[in-house]
């Protein structure tokens, strides 16, 4: 075993986490997503610069996966605009508690592109500018999708969105 | 109640949730929050948001990896040298790296004439191949190496009993300088899952011990030795029982430990 493929096997659990995130705990999909990346991975390691960060690379071709994955499938797969997360939003029995089931059905409820920043950000601890880089967008861009991901994912939680409770602020468009 | 009176922006707002402002922002945004109820609200949801996403997903990483993930390989077209990069990540044995990667990797017809007559053979090869994988999987973890730790040493040695159907007592190698870290059980074949334990000297090398009954009758054998860049097995069939011992150790030192659990681990 090389020291890069052992490098590789060791960011397999990671990159299964993010995948079951960003598919919204669709299991087969997620691993789905995870072999086509190590393939992925494989075909293009000549391409991977010595010391540099594996993990951030490795996530950037997931990232290019999915999109892709995305683009062929957007006509089945359901996803909600802000407009409609609304109305789907039931009203919150205990405020401030997400279910831990809930929260995953609903991130995949999310438009993918705010799934990703969520997930780079919340559960892989990716800094702002990370994260931008591995989505290749810029960090008003990551700051934008973050927040209105939050607010969506609360409503589609049954919480009160940000633009609710926090009326004196504009939404970020 | 009132509205804050110097607003926070949105992208402050997140900063603060995922603890990427600096102190004195951190502390301002605080204060704010301690005099104006929606803000104080909002941040916890957000925070509790944050958390449950966490925890959703968290588990996922101590499961064990699928098979065919470790198989992965690059596509079908690809050079001769990505086939052999490819099958040397996953065959991780030099000595088995043939036929490993024969029986795991390879799509190419054109190799498996040659090695056909190995294909109904035994599972050495896939049982090697497992506890290496399974070496350089869970030996690299900090934070969870082990499902069971000697703290519950007993707990362990029951459940992997019951589980692999033979007395099971995690082998003691303090002689060598190595303790014991605990234990997993881990997915091999059907009805017959994999035990797994770990041991760590005061330099903090890892060695671990991979067993599983063997799928199909296995003709017994002496010690074997596979090499590999930063890992070295020594691997044995004894009754239809598999043993693995992996670790990034000499040879003479993997050998001796490999010895002591012989001893300690026949049925």
């Amino acid at each position: 075993m090389t020291i890069f493929s052992r490098r590789i096997v060791e960011q397999i659990p990671r990159l299964r986490r993010y995948a079951h995130a960003l598919t919204g705990g669709n299991r087969e999909n997620a691993d789905d997503l995870v072999q086509d990346t190590l393939e992925r991975a494989f075909a293009k390691w000549g391409l991977f610069r010595l010391g540099a960060e594996l993990r951030p690379w490795l996530f950037s071709i997931m990232h290019n996966v999915f999109v892709n994955e995305v683009r062929h499938m957007r006509h089945r797969v359901p996803i909600c605009s802000l407009d409609e997360a609304v109305e789907i939003g039931t009203p919150a029995t205990q405020e401030n508690h997400v279910q831990v089931h809930e929260v995953l059905a609903a991130v995949g409820r999310l438009a993918p592109e705010f799934r990703e920043v969520l997930v780079l950000v919340s559960v892989e601890e990716f800094s702002y500018a990370e994260t931008a880089k591995i989505l290749s967008i810029p960090m008003g861009t990551v700051m934008s999708r973050l927040f209105r991901a939050r607010t969506q994912l609360r409503t589609l939680t049954g919480e009160p969105t940000l633009s609710d409770t926090r009326s004196g602020l504009r939404l970020v468009q | 109640m009132t509205k804050s009176q110097a607003p926070i922006s949105d992208d402050e707002l997140m900063a603060f949730i995922d603890g990427a402002l600096t102190p004195t922002r951190q502390r301002r945004i605080e204060q704010l929050a301690q005099h104006d109820d929606e803000l104080a609200d909002t941040i916890a949801a957000l925070l509790a948001q944050r958390n449950a996403l966490r925890d959703s997903v968290d588990s996922v990483l101590y499961e064990p990896i699928p098979q065919r993930l470790l198989q992965a390989e690059a596509p079908s077209h690809r050079s001769f040298q990505r086939v052999a990069a490819a099958m040397a990540w996953v065959a991780v044995g030099i000595t088995v790296g043939s036929l490993t990667s024969w029986q795991y990797l390879s799509r190419d017809d054109s190799a498996s004439t040659e090695l056909s007559s190995v294909r109904h053979g035994t599972d050495l090869p896939r049982f090697v191949h497992q506890a290496t994988v399974a070496h350089a999987v869970f030996a690299p973890e900090v934070r969870h190496p082990v499902e069971l730790g000697t703290a519950e040493l007993e707990a362990l040695n029951a459940w992997l009993s019951g589980r692999l159907g033979r007395n099971m007592q995690a082998p003691d190698l303090a002689r060598l300088g190595f303790s014991l870290v605990g234990g997993r059980l881990l997915p091999a074949e059907t009805n017959k899952p994999a035990a797994q334990f770990m041991y760590e000297n005061r330099q903090g090398q890892r060695l671990t011990v991979y067993l599983r009954g063997m799928a199909k009758p296995t003709p017994e054998t002496a010690f074997r030795y596979v090499g590999a860049e930063n890992v070295s097995t020594f691997y044995w069939v004894e009754k239809n029982w598999g043993y693995a011992l992996s670790g990034d150790l000499s040879r003479p030192q993997l050998l001796e430990a490999a010895r002591s659990l012989y001893d300690q681990l026949s049925t």
